[in-house]
Protein backbone atom coordinates (compact mmCIF):
# COMPACT_ATOMS: atom_id res chain seq x y z
CA UNK A 1 0.00 0.00 0.00
CA UNK A 2 1.79 3.81 -0.89
CA UNK A 3 0.92 6.02 1.34
CA UNK A 4 2.09 9.59 1.29
CA UNK A 5 5.44 10.17 3.17
CA UNK A 6 4.36 13.40 4.23
CA UNK A 7 0.96 13.03 5.30
CA UNK A 8 1.85 10.26 7.20
CA UNK A 9 4.89 12.36 9.16
CA UNK A 10 1.76 14.50 9.73
CA UNK A 11 -0.30 12.18 11.70
CA UNK A 12 2.44 10.83 13.74
CA UNK A 13 3.31 14.67 14.68
CA UNK A 14 -0.51 15.22 15.41
CA UNK A 15 -0.49 12.34 17.56
CA UNK A 16 -1.13 13.37 21.50
CA UNK A 17 0.43 12.53 24.69
CA UNK A 18 -2.68 13.39 26.14
CA UNK A 19 -2.71 12.65 29.92
CA UNK A 20 -5.14 10.82 31.81
CA UNK A 21 -6.35 13.37 34.42
CA UNK A 22 -9.75 13.15 34.75
CA UNK A 23 -10.30 10.24 31.87
CA UNK A 24 -10.04 7.09 33.32
CA UNK A 25 -11.84 7.77 36.53
CA UNK A 26 -14.67 9.48 34.26
CA UNK A 27 -14.83 6.07 32.40
CA UNK A 28 -14.97 4.59 35.95
CA UNK A 29 -17.90 6.36 37.13
CA UNK A 30 -19.76 5.94 34.02
CA UNK A 31 -19.10 1.85 34.31
CA UNK A 32 -20.85 2.51 37.99
CA UNK A 33 -23.98 4.62 36.96
CA UNK A 34 -24.22 1.79 34.42
CA UNK A 35 -24.27 -1.26 37.21
CA UNK A 36 -26.36 0.78 39.03
CA UNK A 37 -29.61 1.42 36.60
CA UNK A 38 -29.03 -2.09 35.40
CA UNK A 39 -29.55 -3.35 38.83
CA UNK A 40 -31.99 -1.01 39.67
CA UNK A 41 -33.97 -2.26 36.36
CA UNK A 42 -33.56 -5.90 37.62
CA UNK A 43 -34.63 -4.99 40.70
CA UNK A 44 -37.87 -3.65 39.38
CA UNK A 45 -38.40 -6.57 36.89
CA UNK A 46 -38.67 -9.10 40.31
CA UNK A 47 -40.96 -6.34 41.92
CA UNK A 48 -43.09 -6.52 38.69
CA UNK A 49 -43.17 -10.60 38.66
CA UNK A 50 -43.09 -11.10 42.46
CA UNK A 51 -46.64 -8.98 42.07
CA UNK A 52 -47.98 -10.49 39.23
CA UNK A 53 -47.77 -13.60 40.94
CA UNK A 54 -49.68 -12.31 44.19
CA UNK A 55 -52.28 -10.62 42.46
CA UNK A 56 -52.74 -13.22 39.35
CA UNK A 57 -52.10 -16.24 41.74
CA UNK A 58 -56.09 -17.52 42.92
CA UNK A 59 -57.75 -16.25 39.21
CA UNK A 60 -54.67 -18.43 37.19
CA UNK A 61 -55.61 -21.22 39.46
CA UNK A 62 -58.91 -21.55 38.86
CA UNK A 63 -58.77 -21.30 35.65
CA UNK A 64 -55.87 -23.73 35.28
CA UNK A 65 -58.61 -25.98 37.14
CA UNK A 66 -61.50 -24.87 35.06
CA UNK A 67 -58.92 -26.12 32.08
CA UNK A 68 -58.41 -29.39 33.43
CA UNK A 69 -61.97 -30.46 33.82
CA UNK A 70 -63.08 -29.73 30.41
CA UNK A 71 -60.15 -30.97 28.56
CA UNK A 72 -60.64 -34.80 31.02
CA UNK A 73 -64.14 -34.33 29.81
CA UNK A 74 -65.61 -37.50 27.97
CA UNK A 75 -66.12 -37.66 24.81
CA UNK A 76 -67.85 -40.92 24.82
CA UNK A 77 -69.29 -41.28 28.19
CA UNK A 78 -68.45 -45.30 29.65
CA UNK A 79 -69.94 -47.16 32.42
CA UNK A 80 -67.02 -49.57 33.45
CA UNK A 81 -64.48 -46.99 35.15
CA UNK A 82 -61.51 -49.19 34.23
CA UNK A 83 -61.96 -48.81 30.25
CA UNK A 84 -62.98 -45.53 31.01
CA UNK A 85 -59.50 -44.77 32.28
CA UNK A 86 -57.69 -46.86 29.86
CA UNK A 87 -59.18 -44.85 26.88
CA UNK A 88 -58.97 -41.55 28.68
CA UNK A 89 -56.23 -40.24 26.46
CA UNK A 90 -58.36 -40.64 23.01
CA UNK A 91 -61.68 -40.36 24.73
CA UNK A 92 -61.73 -37.05 26.16
CA UNK A 93 -61.74 -33.50 24.55
CA UNK A 94 -57.60 -33.40 25.26
CA UNK A 95 -57.53 -36.43 23.40
CA UNK A 96 -59.46 -34.52 20.63
CA UNK A 97 -57.36 -31.40 20.94
CA UNK A 98 -54.48 -33.73 20.72
CA UNK A 99 -55.12 -35.44 17.49
CA UNK A 100 -56.34 -32.04 15.87
CA UNK A 101 -52.91 -30.30 16.43
CA UNK A 102 -51.02 -33.44 15.15
CA UNK A 103 -53.51 -32.98 11.98
CA UNK A 104 -53.24 -29.84 11.44
CA UNK A 105 -48.98 -30.37 11.77
CA UNK A 106 -49.04 -33.23 8.99
CA UNK A 107 -51.29 -30.95 6.70
CA UNK A 108 -49.19 -28.23 7.42
CA UNK A 109 -45.77 -29.95 6.60
CA UNK A 110 -47.76 -31.87 3.21
CA UNK A 111 -48.63 -28.28 1.84
CA UNK A 112 -44.88 -26.71 2.84
CA UNK B 1 -13.54 3.21 42.54
CA UNK B 2 -10.41 2.35 44.29
CA UNK B 3 -6.68 2.94 42.54
CA UNK B 4 -5.79 -0.17 40.51
CA UNK B 5 -3.08 -2.24 42.32
CA UNK B 6 0.40 -1.32 41.16
CA UNK B 7 1.50 -4.25 39.93
CA UNK B 8 -1.02 -4.81 36.86
CA UNK B 9 0.91 -1.69 35.50
CA UNK B 10 3.83 -4.01 34.61
CA UNK B 11 1.34 -6.80 33.82
CA UNK B 12 0.70 -7.95 30.24
CA UNK B 13 -1.69 -7.10 28.71
CA UNK B 14 -3.09 -10.13 27.77
CA UNK B 15 -2.80 -10.83 31.79
CA UNK B 16 -4.52 -7.76 32.34
CA UNK B 17 -7.54 -8.19 29.80
CA UNK B 18 -7.70 -12.07 31.42
CA UNK B 19 -8.05 -10.66 34.76
CA UNK B 20 -10.99 -8.11 33.62
CA UNK B 21 -12.82 -10.91 31.27
CA UNK B 22 -13.52 -12.01 34.80
CA UNK B 23 -14.95 -8.83 36.45
CA UNK B 24 -11.83 -7.18 37.38
CA UNK B 25 -12.92 -3.75 37.68
CA UNK B 26 -8.99 -2.60 38.72
CA UNK B 27 -7.59 -4.07 36.05
CA UNK B 28 -10.12 -2.76 33.21
CA UNK B 29 -9.04 0.68 34.62
CA UNK B 30 -5.82 -0.22 33.75
CA UNK B 31 -6.36 -1.09 29.86
CA UNK B 32 -8.57 2.25 29.72
CA UNK B 33 -5.39 3.91 31.48
CA UNK B 34 -2.85 1.97 28.54
CA UNK B 35 -5.20 2.66 25.58
CA UNK B 36 -6.97 5.67 26.24
CA UNK B 37 -4.39 7.90 24.11
CA UNK B 38 -4.67 5.93 21.04
CA UNK B 39 -8.71 5.67 21.30
CA UNK B 40 -8.60 9.58 22.15
CA UNK B 41 -6.56 10.44 19.48
CA UNK B 42 -8.29 8.50 16.72
CA UNK B 43 -11.63 10.11 17.71
CA UNK B 44 -9.72 13.51 17.67
CA UNK B 45 -8.95 12.49 13.66
CA UNK B 46 -12.46 11.41 12.91
CA UNK B 47 -14.27 14.44 14.81
CA UNK B 48 -12.17 17.60 15.13
CA UNK B 49 -13.43 18.22 18.27
CA UNK B 50 -11.63 17.10 21.80
CA UNK B 51 -15.07 17.07 23.44
CA UNK B 52 -16.56 14.92 21.59
CA UNK B 53 -13.59 12.84 21.09
CA UNK B 54 -13.67 12.11 24.70
CA UNK B 55 -17.29 11.43 25.00
CA UNK B 56 -17.05 9.14 22.29
CA UNK B 57 -13.68 7.22 23.61
CA UNK B 58 -15.22 6.69 27.29
CA UNK B 59 -19.09 5.23 25.47
CA UNK B 60 -16.30 3.08 23.78
CA UNK B 61 -14.68 2.15 26.72
CA UNK B 62 -18.41 1.23 28.57
CA UNK B 63 -18.95 -0.87 25.70
CA UNK B 64 -15.88 -2.60 25.93
CA UNK B 65 -16.68 -3.24 29.42
CA UNK B 66 -20.07 -4.47 28.15
CA UNK B 67 -18.87 -6.84 26.22
CA UNK B 68 -15.86 -7.52 27.20
CA UNK B 69 -16.68 -11.24 28.23
CA UNK B 70 -17.67 -12.16 24.79
CA UNK B 71 -13.28 -11.45 23.59
CA UNK B 72 -12.65 -14.45 22.63
CA UNK B 73 -8.59 -13.95 22.70
CA UNK B 74 -7.22 -11.66 24.98
CA UNK B 75 -4.09 -11.30 23.31
CA UNK B 76 -6.75 -9.62 20.66
CA UNK B 77 -8.18 -7.08 22.71
CA UNK B 78 -6.36 -4.26 20.87
CA UNK B 79 -7.75 -4.58 17.21
CA UNK B 80 -11.16 -5.94 19.24
CA UNK B 81 -10.91 -2.40 20.91
CA UNK B 82 -9.96 -0.83 17.68
CA UNK B 83 -13.36 -2.66 16.36
CA UNK B 84 -15.58 -1.05 18.62
CA UNK B 85 -14.37 2.75 18.15
CA UNK B 86 -14.91 2.43 14.37
CA UNK B 87 -18.17 0.83 14.87
CA UNK B 88 -19.34 3.43 17.66
CA UNK B 89 -18.22 6.33 15.06
CA UNK B 90 -20.24 4.97 12.33
CA UNK B 91 -22.87 4.52 14.15
CA UNK B 92 -22.68 8.11 15.49
CA UNK B 93 -22.26 9.27 11.70
CA UNK B 94 -25.48 7.19 11.03
CA UNK B 95 -27.46 8.95 13.63
CA UNK B 96 -26.37 12.65 13.81
CA UNK B 97 -24.42 13.01 10.15
CA UNK B 98 -25.93 10.97 7.90
CA UNK B 99 -23.06 8.83 7.27
CA UNK B 100 -23.00 7.24 3.42
CA UNK B 101 -20.55 4.89 2.13
CA UNK B 102 -20.52 6.70 -1.41
CA UNK B 103 -17.75 6.85 -4.06
CA UNK B 104 -15.81 10.09 -3.83
CA UNK B 105 -17.08 10.88 -7.00
CA UNK B 106 -20.68 11.23 -5.65
CA UNK B 107 -19.50 13.53 -2.55
CA UNK B 108 -19.15 17.17 -2.65
CA UNK B 109 -15.80 18.45 -0.60
CA UNK B 110 -17.21 20.44 2.22
CA UNK B 111 -16.08 24.52 2.36
CA UNK B 112 -13.50 24.30 5.75
CA UNK B 113 -15.15 26.21 8.56
CA UNK B 114 -11.85 28.43 8.62
CA UNK B 115 -10.40 31.68 7.17
CA UNK B 116 -8.03 31.44 4.04
CA UNK B 117 -5.41 33.45 6.06
CA UNK B 118 -5.65 31.39 9.18
CA UNK B 119 -3.20 28.38 9.70
CA UNK B 120 -5.30 25.06 9.35
CA UNK B 121 -4.33 22.10 10.60
CA UNK B 122 -4.93 18.57 10.25
CA UNK B 123 -7.98 17.56 12.32
CA UNK B 124 -9.72 20.84 10.60
CA UNK B 125 -8.17 19.84 7.31
CA UNK B 126 -9.65 15.97 7.92
CA UNK B 127 -13.16 17.86 9.21
CA UNK B 128 -13.37 19.30 5.84
CA UNK B 129 -13.24 16.11 3.84
CA UNK B 130 -16.81 13.80 3.18
CA UNK B 131 -17.30 11.50 6.30
CA UNK B 132 -16.61 8.23 4.04
CA UNK B 133 -13.19 9.78 2.87
CA UNK B 134 -12.26 11.09 6.33
CA UNK B 135 -13.07 7.46 7.56
CA UNK B 136 -10.75 6.10 5.07
CA UNK B 137 -8.12 8.53 5.59
CA UNK B 138 -7.84 7.94 9.11
CA UNK B 139 -8.08 4.60 9.45
CA UNK B 140 -4.82 4.22 6.51
CA UNK B 141 -2.78 6.77 8.24
CA UNK B 142 -3.73 6.94 11.84
CA UNK B 143 -4.17 3.25 12.57
CA UNK B 144 -2.56 1.86 9.54
CA UNK B 145 -4.99 -0.49 8.45
CA UNK B 146 -4.32 -2.28 4.95
CA UNK B 147 -7.54 -1.55 2.80
CA UNK B 148 -8.64 -5.38 3.19
CA UNK B 149 -8.63 -4.25 6.85
CA UNK B 150 -10.29 -1.51 6.58
CA UNK B 151 -12.78 -3.05 3.86
CA UNK B 152 -13.74 -5.59 6.84
CA UNK B 153 -14.12 -2.62 9.53
CA UNK B 154 -16.20 -0.84 7.65
CA UNK B 155 -18.50 -2.60 5.01
CA UNK B 156 -17.12 -0.48 2.24
CA UNK B 157 -16.47 -2.39 -1.21
CA UNK B 158 -12.14 -2.48 -1.78
CA UNK B 159 -12.26 -0.39 -4.87
CA UNK B 160 -14.12 2.43 -2.57
CA UNK B 161 -11.82 2.37 -0.05
CA UNK B 162 -8.89 2.58 -2.91
CA UNK B 163 -10.49 5.80 -4.33
CA UNK B 164 -11.60 7.24 -1.38
CA UNK B 165 -7.72 7.20 0.55
CA UNK B 166 -6.52 8.19 -3.41
CA UNK B 167 -8.57 11.06 -4.02
CA UNK B 168 -8.73 11.99 0.15
CA UNK B 169 -4.80 12.63 0.09
CA UNK B 170 -4.50 14.38 -2.69
CA UNK B 171 -7.27 16.66 -1.53
CA UNK B 172 -6.09 17.16 1.99
CA UNK B 173 -2.76 17.57 0.70
CA UNK B 174 -4.17 20.50 -1.61
CA UNK B 175 -6.01 21.49 1.35
CA UNK B 176 -3.06 22.10 3.70
CA UNK B 177 -0.94 23.79 1.28
CA UNK B 178 -3.33 25.91 0.63
CA UNK B 179 -4.15 26.77 4.59
CA UNK B 180 -0.60 27.57 4.47
CA UNK B 181 -0.04 23.64 6.03
CA UNK B 182 3.94 21.76 6.01
CA UNK B 183 2.32 19.37 3.24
Amino acid sequence: MNRDPALEALFQSAEEELRDDEFTSDVEQRIEKRGKRVMAGRLAAVILLVSLEVLLESPLQQSLGIAAEVLSTALIPLENEWLSFMLSPLNSIAGLVGLLLIGTQQLYRRIR
Amino acid sequence: MPEAPAYYADGPEALVVSLAMRGDKDAFSELVRRRQVSVRNLFRRFSNSPELADDMSQRVFLKTWQKIRQLKQPDRFGGWLKRIAVNEWIDYQRKHGGIAMTELDDVQLRAPSVSASEAIDLDAALAALPEPVRLCIVLSYHEHLSHGEIAELTGMRLGTIKSHIRRGSELLRELLREYGGSV
